[in-house]
């Protein structure tokens, strides 16, 4: 289970494939804050995994690794979610408020975004 | 309610209702996956938006409720055409 897999899955599309490494993860309990740093990520990747980490471990009640800090936003807003942006209501809502290290990156994805049920 | 799948003297086990699946759907609302699902489950109801609301609010956890409520409108919109 490397975050690199996760970080292209959802960049991908393949957002089953993004809930079951999520899943899987949360049954291994991983350690948020102990995460290293993913290589070999072009820069877009790279705010992806931030922001990936970042919700993980707020939501673990953690705080995320140093090297999260170093992931810069994107120039343009990339929507991770597909076909959220033929849904007017539920799109202004993502971009209000979707998840902060989300939303500080210009990624936007719904508040609950690979929240395990 | 959802359709009765067994039936003892003791025990009853009902599927879950397209309105509860739908319900629930609306309240997770996480991404494409729910999205695609509950058109599925909306598909599959009769009546105007109000009717098929009213039928399913009452699966709806009362703190999801706004979120479901756009969403429901979205999803409404998606499938009828804005009205």
């Amino acid at each position: 289970m490397e975050l690199p897999d996760l970080v292209r899955a959802i960049l991908e599309g393949d957002l089953l494939a993004a809930r079951q490494w999520v899943a899987d993860a949360h049954r291994a309990h991983m350690q948020w804050e102990h995460i290293e740093p993913p290589h070999g990520l072009s820069d877009r990747e790279m705010s992806v995994a931030a922001a990936l980490v970042e919700l993980f471990a707020s939501r673990a009640g953690g705080k995320p690794p140093s090297w999260t800090t170093k992931a810069r936003a994107l120039e343009e807003p990339l929507i991770l979610d597909p076909g959220l942006e033929q849904m007017p209501r539920s799109f202004a809502h993502a971009k209000r408020y979707g998840p902060e290290p989300f939303r500080s990156r210009n990624l936007v994805v719904l508040p609950d975004f690979l929240e395990i049920a | 309610m959802g359709e009765v799948l067994f039936e003892s003297s003791s025990l009853i086990i009902r599927a879950a209702s397209t309105a509860q699946l739908l319900g629930m759907k609306l309240a997770a609302w996480r991404d494409t996956i729910d999205r695609s699902d509950a058109r599925l489950l909306l598909s599959r109801m009769a009546g105007s938006s109000e009717e098929v609301w009213t039928a399913i609010k009452p699966f709806v956890p009362p703190p999801q409720l706004d979120k479901a409520s756009y969403a429901f409108e979205d999803l409404w919109e998606a499938l009828h055409g804005a009205s």
